[in-house]
Order: structure tokens, then sequence, then C-alpha cells
């Protein structure tokens, strides 16, 4: 059902989608995870930004793959990020977010770049 | 069978009171120009968009007393220009169009994977199934996309200038599949732009500040003092044995 809303909303509408209900539904499931994954781990930018969008890049658009494996690779790159953070400037420790932010970033900048390109 | 049936639709927008039947088995193309309301009337039609007054009746029943899966699986809709899906393969494109058998939990079955493999044969797109959309020329994507409407075997199927952007010898793949569609029993509404597509539907409406101003087999329809009233003096229209030929002559 995701990946009929990438057929537009109206033509979602005429598949007889509750349109609405679905969104809402999303929205509210999407805050509650952010925020419970927020108040596990604290602030880190860049991981939910970055990982969909790299990974759609990969395995397309299809979001019973894509969902799932946001999840994971999400997981993943943090891991990467922690490590990392805890060796780099070693004996000292970086933030996380720092690492994350030094990924992300950059990655977040072609994202823009590559849109306005397009447009 | 009733059809598919507008019953004095005034509004949204620029619909100023109109009738409008289309019958199972026959393309109905909808001809006029721009801002007279086509694209509203289809949307209406389609139940996307609720008119200010009027009704619009599926097989005699009001379309608004419909469930939404149960008008979706009557009634298919392509819009002109829609957004498309790039990254997905056209094979899981085309399903999509099977939602309305499915619901949101529903599992695919023989008869869901039958409908796909037909809509995909009839609309000759069965040779990129594998492929991702984004990878497909106009002409290609479009054939998909129909693939997808077809795929939940409407009665109806409502198109919004489903010819734009495409070569001729593309223009000539859908129009022909149009034709085709109808003969099988399907009822079509299409809007189009060029009249000369609308000579070959089985009949034409053409709308013009928001109502049906013409209606009829094409031949009688696409008249010079009509199409110059619409588009300006320069319309002149010959006939090509029984079709009429509408071109421009500035």
């Amino acid at each position: 059902m995701l990946n009929a809303l990438g057929l537009g909303e109206e033509t979602a509408k005429s598949l007889g989608l509750p349109l609405e209900a679905l969104k809402l539904l999303l929205l509210g499931a999407a805050s509650l995870l952010t925020a419970s994954a927020v108040a596990q781990a604290g602030i880190i930018g860049f991981v939910g930004l970055v990982t969909p969008h790299l990974l759609r890049r990969l395995l397309g658009e299809d979001y019973r793959l894509l969902l799932p494996a946001s999840a994971l690779g999400g997981g993943a790159l943090l891991a990467l990020a922690d490590l990392l953070a805890r060796t780099l400037a070693r004996p000292a420790e970086l933030p996380v977010g720092v690492v994350t932010t030094l990924l992300g970033g950059p990655f977040f900048l072609y994202l823009m770049w590559r849109r306005r390109g397009r447009a | 069978m009733g059809g598919l049936e507008a019953r004095g639709i005034v509004g949204p927008f620029a619909l100023k009171g109109v009738d409008l039947l289309l019958r199972p088995g026959e393309w109905l193309a909808l001809l006029g120009p721009n801002g007279s309301g086509k694209t509203t009337l289809l949307r209406v039609m389609a139940g996307l968009l609720r008119p200010r007054r009027g009704e619009v009746l599926l097989e005699e029943r009001p379309l608004r007393a419909y469930g939404s899966y149960e008008r979706g699986r009557l009634l298919a809709y392509l819009p002109q220009n829609g957004p498309y899906p790039e990254g997905l393969l056209v094979e899981e494109v085309v399903r999509l169009g099977r939602l309305p058998h499915l619901g949101l939990w529903g599992r695919e079955g023989g008869e869901d994977r039958e409908a796909v493999d037909w809509a995909l044969e009839v609309t000759g797109a069965s040779a990129f199934r594998g492929r991702l959309l984004g990878t497909l020329s106009g002409g290609e994507r479009q054939r998909v996309l129909l693939a997808r409407a077809l795929a939940g075997r409407p009665r109806y199927l409502l198109l919004d200038e489903p010819t734009t952007f495409l070569d001729l010898a593309h223009q000539g793949v859908v129009v022909g599949l149009l034709r085709r569609l109808a003969g099988m029993g399907l009822g079509v509404l299409s809007v189009l732009h060029d009249p000369n597509q609308a000579a070959l539907a089985h009949r034409v409406a053409v709308l013009e500040g928001g109502r049906v101003v013409a209606e009829g087999g094409p031949e009688a329809v696409l008249q010079e003092p009509l199409l110059a009233r619409l588009y300006g003096a320069g319309v002149r229209v010959v006939r090509l044995g029984e079709r009429p030929h509408v071109y421009l002559d500035p």
C-alpha cells in the first residue's frame, strides 16, 4: 500500500485506499518510533535521513523491502559510527553525533545538489 | 447495465450543469479547449471530486453509495502526468492495480496473477515486466501505467490525456488500445486534446465553458463551425473516407 502512494494521491485514492486514515496512521507510527528511539539513544542526527535515501538507491522503491532494510541499515550505520567515534581519536572518544554528521552531511548536500540539478 | 452517468453536475470549478453517459463497450472522447472543465468532469466521474450539485450514477446506483474498494474494482482512473515510482519494477507497478481486490491485508492469489499477466499482455508491456519503471521511455511507461489501470479488471476506464508527450507511433499504440479495450466490453472515457484522435472514438462529447455543447458520433460532432468557435477561425475539417480530419490553416 505504501508503494501505491508512489503513484500519487489521486491514483491511490482511485484504487480505494483510505488515504486520510492511512496518512494519519503512518504519521503517528513514524512519530512514535522516532520518539522512542530518541528517548533511548538521545539526538543523533542524519541516521534517519541518510539511510533510507542510500538504500533506495541500492534496492529500489519497493517499501516491503525498503522499510525493514532501512531499520537494519540504520542500526548498522549507527554501530559503524559508534565504532569510529570510539577509535578515531583514541584514547579520547568523539560524540557519535559528530561522526554521523560527518558521514551524513556531505551525503545530504549531494542529495540537495542532485535534486536541484533535476529541477 | 446502466453505464457511468453524470447527471446535472454543477461545480466544482468550471462545471455548470453536465449530463454525460458512458456506456459499456464504447470509447467516448471528451474534447474541449483548456479550462472547459474536462479534467474536473473526469475526476468527478471517477469519484475523486464531489460535485456541488448533481450526481454520478454507476450502473444506476449513486457513486457515493459505493465503498472505496468496490468503486476501485469497477472504475480505473489514469491521471495525466501523475507521479510514478521510478524505482519499482514494472510488474510491481502493475500489481498495484489489484489493490481494490486485495485491500490492505489481502494475499495475492492465482486470479490476481492472471489479471496482471493479462494486463501486461494486452498493453504489450510483457517484454519489460522485469525492468525498473524509471528506465523505460515515455511511451513504454504509459503502457505500463495503462496496464496498472487494467490489472483491476475494471468495467470503466477513465483516462486524462493518455497520449500527451508521446510520439506519433506511441500515440497510435495507445489510441488503438483504447478501441480494442472498448471492443472487449469496457467503457472507456478519455480526455483528449487532438480532435483527430477523438475522430477514432465511437462517440465524442465537447465541453465548452463547463457544459456539454455537442455530443454524438465523430462525423456529426467534428464540424468546422463548432471547432472554429472552440479553437479559432483557422481550423479546417476535411473528410478522409467516413472520418473527419482536422487541421490548422492559420
